[in-house]
C-alpha cells in the first residue's frame, strides 16, 4: 500500500508459547501479513511465556522480510525469561527492544 | 678641595689681577693727564702772569707816554731843571687815572743823573744797570724787577728823545706787584702769592691762608700739587718768574680751592673700586653658583659610582642632561644598569645553584632512602643540617655532596651487588613461589571439589532434620560427613576423621567417602559395609592412613538408628528439651577403618525418640585449644549440647561452633572441626509423600507431544524445589535437543520414541535424552555468528547454542547403537547468580 509509511504499526501479539510446535502457525499469520504489504510491525511479546529457537527463527525470518521491504520490525513487552533467550541469541542487537507496545507506537 | 671651589679662586684671582691691570693702567694714566694737567696749569698760570704783567706794563707804558709827550718836561729834563721837573711831573701826575701816589717815577738824565724820584718806596734805584743800559740804547724795557729783597715791582723804563739833540733820557714808572698779584688772584679765583728765590713771601693776597697751607716749594721749578688745609682740598700751582733782567726772581703761587672736583674724582674712584669689588665677587660667588649646580649631578653619579664601588646599587643616577656631564652620568647609568645585571645574574647564578644543591641534596636523601637503614642514617649525617641557613659557604656545601655522592655511589654499589645475589635468589624464589602459586590454587580447586562433594541439601522428609558443617584446618581436611537416602526410609550418614591432615588425607577422606557411599547403597548392613571399607582401604594402604569413622542408617518409621563406630569419638545423643540429658553413645565398635584387613566391626542398635538429636563431631572440637593451650574438651561441649538442645539440627551445631570460637579466642585452629545432626522428627512428620528425585519419559517423535512432556518436566522440577530461573533453563535445553531429535533422528519417518530422564540430587539436575535414530553428535554443530546483521544472521543452530550456553555440561555418547545426551545443571549455581 502506498500510504503504509504514514500509517501506525501492526502490532502483533503471539500466543504464550513460541515452540516448535506452535511457531510454523504463527510464521504463517506473519507472513500473510507481510505478503498483504504490511512493512511495520510491533511483536507484542506480553503474552508470551515461552519461547524457542522455532520462535526466534519465525521473527528473523520476518525481520528479514520487513527489513528486505523497507520496513521495520520492533519488540516489546518482553519478559525476563524471554529477553534472556534474546540475549544469548545476540537477537537483542538486531531489533530494537521496548518495554511495551505503547512506546514502540511512539517510537514509530 | 672641591674642583668648584678652586675653579671660582682661580677666577677670583684672575679678577683681581685684571683689576688690578686696569687699576695701575688708570693710575698711570691718570699720572699722564695729571702731568698735562699740571703742564697746562703750570703755562697757564705763566700766560696769564705774562699777560697781565704786560697789560699792567702796557699801562705803566701809557703814564710814561703821557709824562714824555709833555714838552716841558723834556725841556725842564733837557735843562736839568730838578725842580721844574718835580713841578711837570707832580701836575702831570695830578691829572693820572690812579692819582698821583700810585707809582713809582725816576727820571733819569742823559747822563744817567738822576733828576727826579717820585714815590719812590725802595731804598736804592728801582732799575739795575743793565737795564738801564738797554733803556738808554733806546729800548722801551717792560717787566717785573725785583728791587730789593721781598719787593717786587712792575717796571716800565721809557727812554725818550731830548728837543735838539740833547741826548736821550729814561723815564721809569714803577708800580707795586701786588696789584698785579690781585688780578692774578681774581682771574684764578684763588690766592696768590709771590715768593722769592729766598723764600720770603714778597706778596700774598690771603695771609692767612698762605700760613695756614705752610707751602716749603721750590721757586726755580714749577710745581702742580694739592694740599689739604682744614678738611679741604687746595690746587697749589707754582711757576718761576723772571724779572726784566731774564733772570728768576720768584715764584708765583696760586691757591685754589679744588675741594669739589678732588672729592668727586674721589668719590668715583671708590665707586669705581667698589664696583669692581662687587662685580668679582658676585661673578665669583655666580660662577661656584653656576658649577655646583652644573656638578651636582655630577656628584649624585659619583655618589652612584662609590655606591655601585661598594655594591649597593640603590642609588639611582639622575635624569639625563645634553652635555659632558649628562653623557658622564649616561655613561654611569649604563655602568650600573651593568652592574645591577652583572650583580642580578651573580644572584641568580646563586640561587640556581643552591636550587640545585637543594635538588642535588634532596635527590641524594631521596637516593640514601633507597639504601640500607644505617647506611641512610651516616649518608644523611654525612649531608650534615637541612636548613639552607646553615649552610653559608656554598663550595662547602658543594664539596660536602661531592663527598656524599662519591659516599653513596659507593654503598649503592655495595647494594647493587648484594641487590644482585637477591636478585638471583629471589629468581629462584620467585620460581618457587609460582610452583606454590600453581599448587596452593590447584589446592584452592580441591578445597572447592571438597566442599563440593560435601551434602549440601536437607533431605526432603520431615521426618529427619540434619544440619553439617566441616572447617578444614588447611586448604583442604581430612574430615568429611556425608548424609543420603538409602530407599525412601532409610537415611545414611557417617562421620569421619582421616588421620593426618592436608592433601594426602584429603585425597583418602575422597576414596573413603565414594567407596563407603558406593558400598552403602547396596549393603544395607553398617557393619558389613564398614568391613567392606575396611578391606577394600586396608588393602593398598600404602602410605598406611586410617580413617576412624561412625557410619550408621536411621529407619525413619520408627527412629531405629543402628551404627558402627571405627575408633570414633562416640557421638551424642541429646535429649528433646532445653537442658535434657546429653549422653554419649558406647564408644566400641571396631578399630579405625584400612588398619587390619578382614576386621569385623560390631554393630550396635538404639531407637530416637521424636525430638531427639543425635550429634557427631569429630577431635577437632574437643581438642582445639585456646591461646592458653587449654584443651576444649568434653564437659564444655556436653555444656553447649544441653543448652542447645532445644534448637533444631542446624541451630544445635552453630551453637557448638560459635561456642568452639569463642573458647579458640583467636588461637589458631590446630584440626579440622567437623561435626553433623540429626534431629529425629518422629515418623508422623513424614506422613505426606515423600517426592520422587527422578522421572523418566517417553516421548513419540511428533512436536505436539513435546509441550506437554516438557510441562512434567517442569512440574518435576518444581516439586523437588529446583529454582524457577534453572527450570526455565533446562526446559529450554531439553525443548531445544529433543526438537532437534524429533525433526531429523529418523528421516525415514515412522512411529519412533525417544527417553527422556531426569534426576535431581544435591542441587545437581542430571537430564538425559536417548533415542535410536541416526548417530548424530549436535555438539558438532558450529555456534551461529551472534553480531551478525539482520539480513546476514543465519536462520538455525541456535537450539543447540542455548543448550551449551544455559547448560553447566553437555555431553554426547553414542553407545548400544543409541545417542545419549547427558545434561548437568547445578540449581544452585544458578540461584546464587540470580
Amino acid at each position: 500500500m502506498a500510504d503504509d509509511a504514514t500509517r501506525s504499526p501492526l502490532v502483533v501479539t503471539p500466543a504464550s508459547r513460541l515452540d516448535s510446535a506452535s511457531s510454523p502457525a504463527f510464521e504463517q499469520e506473519l507472513a500473510a501479513r507481510v505478503a498483504e504489504g504490511v512493512t511495520r510491525v510491533v511483536l507484542d511479546f506480553s503474552q508470551v511465556a515461552y519461547i524457542s529457537s522455532a520462535g526466534l527463527r519465525v521473527v528473523l525470518v520476518t525481520g528479514k522480510k520487513l527489513k528486505a521491504a523497507g520496513g521495520t520490525l520492533a519488540l516489546a513487552g518482553l519478559k525476563d525469561n524471554c529477553l534472556e533467550v534474546f540475549e544469548i541469541s545476540g537477537f537483542v542487537a538486531l531489533f530494537p527492544l521496548f518495554g511495551t507496545v505503547e512506546e514502540a507506537l511512539a517510537a514509530g | 678641595m672641591l674642583l668648584r671651589t678652586r675653579i671660582s679662586l682661580i677666577v677670583g684671582a684672575g679678577f683681581a689681577l685684571v683689576a688690578a691691570c686696569i687699576g695701575g693702567t688708570a693710575y698711570l694714566h691718570d699720572r699722564v693727564a695729571e702731568a698735562r694737567i699740571a703742564e697746562i696749569a703750570i703755562s697757564g698760570q705763566t700766560n696769564l702772569w705774562r699777560e697781565i704783567v704786560a697789560v699792567r706794563t702796557a699801562g705803566l707804558g701809557n703814564i710814561a707816554e703821557i709824562f714824555v709827550r709833555v714838552p716841558a718836561l723834556r725841556q725842564a729834563v733837557a735843562r736839568g731843571d730838578r725842580e721844574a721837573l718835580g713841578r711837570i711831573v707832580d701836575e702831570v701826575s695830578l691829572g693820572l687815572e690812579d692819582g698821583p701816589q700810585a707809582q713809582m717815577i725816576e727820571i733819569l738824565g742823559p747822563d744817567r743823573d738822576m733828576l727826579h724820584i717820585a714815590n719812590r718806596t725802595v731804598p736804592g734805584m728801582i732799575l739795575d744797570a743793565g737795564t738801564l743800559d738797554r733803556a738808554f740804547a733806546g729800548e722801551e724795557v717792560r717787566g717785573l724787577r725785583q728791587a730789593e729783597a721781598g719787593a717786587l715791582l712792575l717796571v716800565e723804563a721809557r727812554p725818550f728823545e731830548l728837543d735838539n739833540g740833547g741826548g736821550r733820557a729814561v723815564l721809569v714808572v714803577a708800580r707795586d706787584a701786588r696789584l698785579a698779584l690781585e688780578r692774578f688772584a681774581s682771574r684764578v679765583g684763588g690766592s696768590a702769592a709771590l715768593v722769592t728765590l729766598r723764600g720770603r713771601l714778597a706778596a700774598v693776597t690771603n695771609e692767612q691762608l698762605w700760613k695756614a697751607a705752610a707751602l716749603t716749594l721750590s721757586p726755580r721749578r714749577p710745581v702742580v700739587e694739592n694740599v689739604e688745609i682744614d678738611d679741604r682740598t687746595y690746587s697749589v700751582v707754582s711757576v718761576p718768574i723772571r724779572d726784566v733782567t731774564g733772570g728768576t726772581v720768584g715764584a708765583l703761587t696760586a691757591l685754589k680751592d679744588a675741594t669739589e672736583s678732588a672729592s668727586a674724582t674721589r668719590r668715583l674712584r671708590q665707586t669705581a673700586a667698589a664696583s669692581a669689588l662687587l662685580l668679582s665677587l658676585a661673578g665669583v660667588l655666580g660662577l661656584n653658583l653656576y658649577l655646583w649646580r652644573s656638578f651636582r649631578p655630577l656628584e649624585a653619579a659619583l655618589d652612584v659610582l662609590q655606591g655601585l664601588a661598594r655594591r649597593d646599587g640603590t642609588a639611582a643616577p639622575e635624569e639625563t642632561r645634553r652635555d659632558e656631564i649628562g653623557r658622564v652620568i649616561d655613561a654611569i647609568a649604563a655602568f650600573r644598569s651593568n652592574a645591577q645585571e652583572l650583580a642580578e645574574t651573580r644572584r641568580q647564578r646563586v640561587r640556581v645553584r643552591l636550587r640545585q644543591e637543594e635538588v642535588i641534596r634532596r635527590e641524594l636523601e631521596g637516593l640514601a632512602d633507597s639504601i640500607d637503614r644505617d647506611d641512610r642514617d651516616e649518608v644523611l649525617a654525612l649531608l650534615g643540617p637541612t636548613e639552607a641557613a646553615d649552610r653559608t659557604v656554598a663550595d662547602d656545601q658543594l664539596r660536602r655532596l661531592a663527598r656524599v655522592m662519591r659516599d653513596l655511589s659507593r654503598r649503592i654499589a655495595e647494594q647493587h651487588a648484594k641487590l644482585s645475589t637477591m636478585v638471583v635468589e629471589l629468581r629462584d624464589a620467585l620460581v618457587n613461589k609460582t610452583k606454590l602459586i600453581g599448587i596452593q590454587q590447584e589446592l584452592e580447586i580441591a578445597r572447592q571439589v571438597q566442599r563440593a562433594i560435601l551434602p549440601k541439601g536437607v533431605p526432603d522428609d520431615a521426618r529427619i532434620g540434619v544440619h553439617g558443617h566441616m572447617t578444614p584446618a588447611q586448604e583442604v581436611g581430612g574430615d568429611f560427613y556425608d548424609y543420603f537416602m538409602i530407599d525412601p526410609d532409610t537415611l545414611g550418614f557417617v562421620i569421619a576423621d582421616v588421620s593426618g591432615k592436608g592433601v594426602p588425607a584429603a585425597l583418602f577422606m575422597a576414596i573413603t567417602r565414594t567407596l563407603l557411599k558406593t558400598t552403602a547403597l547396596f549393603e544395607r548392613s553398617p557393619s558389613g559395609c564398614v568391613r567392606r571399607l575396611n578391606d577394600l582401604l586396608a588393602a593398598e594402604n600404602e602410605q598406611m592412613l586410617f580413617v576412624t569413622l561412625v557410619y550408621g542408617i536411621l529407619d525413619l518409621p520408627s527412629g531405629r538408628v543402628t551404627y558402627v563406630n571405627a575408633g570414633h569419638n562416640p557421638p551424642y545423643r541429646v535429649g528433646t528439651g532445653e537442658g535434657d540429658r546429653v549422653t554419649p553413645l558406647p564408644a566400641y565398635g571396631g578399630m579405625a577403618i584400612a588398619v587390619v584387613e578382614g576386621f569385623n566391626y560390631t554393630e550396635q542398635t538404639f531407637t530416637l525418640t521424636p525430638g531427639e538429636t543425635l550429634f557427631l563431631y569429630t577431635d577437632g572440637i574437643t581438642e582445639s585449644f585456646d591461646i592458653d593451650d587449654q584443651p576444649f574438651g568434653n564437659e564444655r561441649l556436653v555444656a553447649l549440647l544441653e543448652a542447645g538442645a532445644g534448637a533444631d539440627a542446624r541451630g544445635l551445631t552453630e551453637n557448638v561452633l560459635d561456642g568452639v570460637h569463642a573458647f579458640e579466642r583467636g588461637a589458631p585452629q590446630a584440626d579440622d572441626i567437623t561435626c553433623l545432626a540429626l534431629r529425629y522428627h518422629g515418623a508422623a512428620a513424614g506422613r505426606e509423600e515423600a517426592p520422587t528425585n527422578r522421572l523418566e519419559l517417553r516421548v513419540a517423535n511428533r512436536l505436539e507431544a513435546l509441550a506437554p512432556a516438557l510441562e512434567q518436566i517442569e512440574e518435576f522440577c518444581a516439586e523437588n524445589g529446583v529454582p524457577m530461573r534453572a527450570i526455565q533453563h533446562v526446559t529450554l535445553a531439553l525443548d531445544e535437543l529433543a526438537t532437534n531429535i524429533i525433526s531429523y533422528a529418523w528421516p525415514a519417518g515412522g512411529d519412533h520414541a525417544l527417553t527422556l530422564t531426569l534426576t535431581y540430587s544435591s542441587g545437581l539436575l542430571v537430564a538425559e535424552l536417548e533415542d535410536d535414530g541416526v548417530p548424530f553428535n549436535p555438539l558438532t554443530l558450529e555456534t551461529p555468528d551472534l553480531d551478525a546483521s539482520v539480513e546476514d544472521r543465519q536462520v538455525g543452530g541456535l537450539g543447540v547454542h542455548f543448550a551449551r550456553t544455559l547448560m553447566d555440561d553437555v555431553r554426547y555418547e553414542h553407545r548400544q547403537a543409541r545417542n545419549h545426551s547427558i545434561l548437568h545443571k547445578f540449581a544452585d549455581k544458578d540461584r546464587a547468580r540470580g
